[in-house]
C-alpha cells in the first residue's frame, strides 16, 4: 500500500498525462481548460498534478468524465499484479496458486510481446 | 461507459473490419485490435486471460472450455482491449476465473473486488461485458434479423443463436437489454 502522498502524485501524474496526450477523440487541454470543465480553480489543478493537494472525489469523477475514462484509471491500485510487482512475481504467485497452466501461457506472451510478435491469431 | 458509446464504439470497429453479417468474425476484430488472440489449455476454473502493456496486448482463452464460452470469453477479452483508447503502456494482467454473463442480485461486485486480485476494475468487467454482447451481436444486425425471425419464438431463438454463434442465454440478454422482448406477463 503506497502512502498518501505517493498516492496523490501518481493521480496528478495520470491526470497530467491524460491532459496533456489527447487522442483522437480528444484534443489536448491546457490546464485552465481542463480546470473549468473539472469544476476547479486552475491553481488547485497545479497542486493536483504535482500531487501536492489533495484531490476531492467529486473532481476525480469529474475529471474522470472529462477524459471519458474510468476513475479506476486515475487511482493507483489497479488490481493488477504485473503493474506493480513486475512480470517475474507475477509467474511466481500464478504458480503459488496452483495456475502452472496460466503460469505458461502468461510467459509465452510476455516472450511475445519482447521478441516484437505481432497478432497472428 | 455509457450504454450508448459503447455500441457506437462497436459499430465504428465492425465497421473498420468490414463485418456487415453474422456470425462476427472475432479473429478481424481481433486482428483489427492488434490483439494477439489464442485458445491455449488453462486451469479449468479460468476462463481467459489479457496482458497489456509497451503498447502490445494478448489474450488467451481456455481450450478446455465449450466452444461457444470460448467465443464469449474472447469477445470479453477483446473488449477490455477496446475499452482502452490506445494500447497501455504500462503492464497489465487480467485473469478472469469468471467471465460469466450472469451475476446473483445479491453479489455486490463492488464487494468481491479486492484490489490484490489479478482481475479488472467492477467497472471494467462491467463495460467489458456489456461490450462483448454487443460486438456478438451488433444491434444494426441484430434487429434486422429479428424482423425475419420472430423472437418470441423459442425455435427463431435458437436459429438466432446458431446464426449469431452465441449461447440461448446470450441472446437472450442482448434482446432484453435493446428492448427487442420483456418477459411475458
Amino acid at each position: 500500500m503506497m502512502d498518501d502522498h505517493d498516492l496523490y502524485k501518481v493521480m496528478g501524474e495520470r491526470i497530467r498525462s491524460l491532459r496533456k496526450s489527447g487522442t483522437r477523440h480528444r484534443p489536448r487541454m491546457t490546464q485552465a481548460e481542463l480546470a473549468e470543465l473539472a469544476g476547479l480553480e486552475r491553481s488547485a489543478l497545479t497542486y493536483i498534478e504535482k500531487g501536492q493537494q489533495k484531490l476531492p472525489v467529486h473532481s476525480l469523477l469529474r475529471i474522470a468524465e472529462v477524459f471519458s475514462v474510468s476513475p479506476w484509471d486515475l487511482v493507483p491500485l489497479r488490481p493488477s499484479v504485473g503493474a506493480n510487482l513486475g512480470i517475474g512475481t507475477v509467474v511466481e504467485t500464478l504458480r503459488r496458486d496452483g495456475r502452472p497452466l496460466v503460469a505458461a501461457a502468461y510467459i509465452d506472451c510476455v516472450a511475445g510481446e519482447e521478441t516484437g510478435a505481432t497478432n497472428k491469431s | 461507459m455509457l450504454q450508448t458509446s459503447l455500441e457506437s464504439l462497436v459499430q465504428q470497429i465492425l465497421d473498420s473490419c468490414s463485418l456487415v453479417s453474422p456470425p462476427i468474425d472475432l479473429d478481424a476484430v481481433a486482428h483489427h485490435l492488434e490483439v494477439n488472440i489464442k485458445s491455449v489449455e488453462l486451469e479449468d476454473d479460468i476462463s481467459g486471460f489479457l496482458v497489456a502493456g509497451q503498447g502490445r496486448t494478448a489474450a488467451r482463452v481456455n481450450a478446455r472450455h465449450q466452444a461457444t464460452h470460448q467465443r464469449w470469453a474472447k469477445a470479453q477479452l477483446l473488449g477490455y482491449r477496446a475499452l482502452f483508447s490506445h494500447a497501455p503502456t504500462e503492464h497489465r494482467f487480467i485473469l478472469d476465473t469468471n467471465l460469466a454473463l450472469l451475476r446473483r442480485t445479491d453479489a455486490l461486485e463492488t464487494g468481491s473486488w479486492k484490489a490484490a486480485e489479478y482481475s479488472a476494475t467492477p467497472v471494467e468487467r462491467s463495460d467489458a461485458r456489456q461490450l462483448a454482447l454487443a460486438l456478438l451481436m451488433p444491434s444494426k444486425l441484430l434487429m434486422a434479423e429479428t424482423v425475419r425471425h420472430d423472437p418470441t419464438s423459442e425455435l427463431a431463438l435458437a436459429e438466432l443463436a446458431r446464426k449469431f454463434d452465441v449461447s440461448s442465454v446470450a441472446l437472450m440478454l442482448r434482446l432484453l437489454q435493446l428492448g427487442i422482448v420483456q418477459p411475458a406477463a
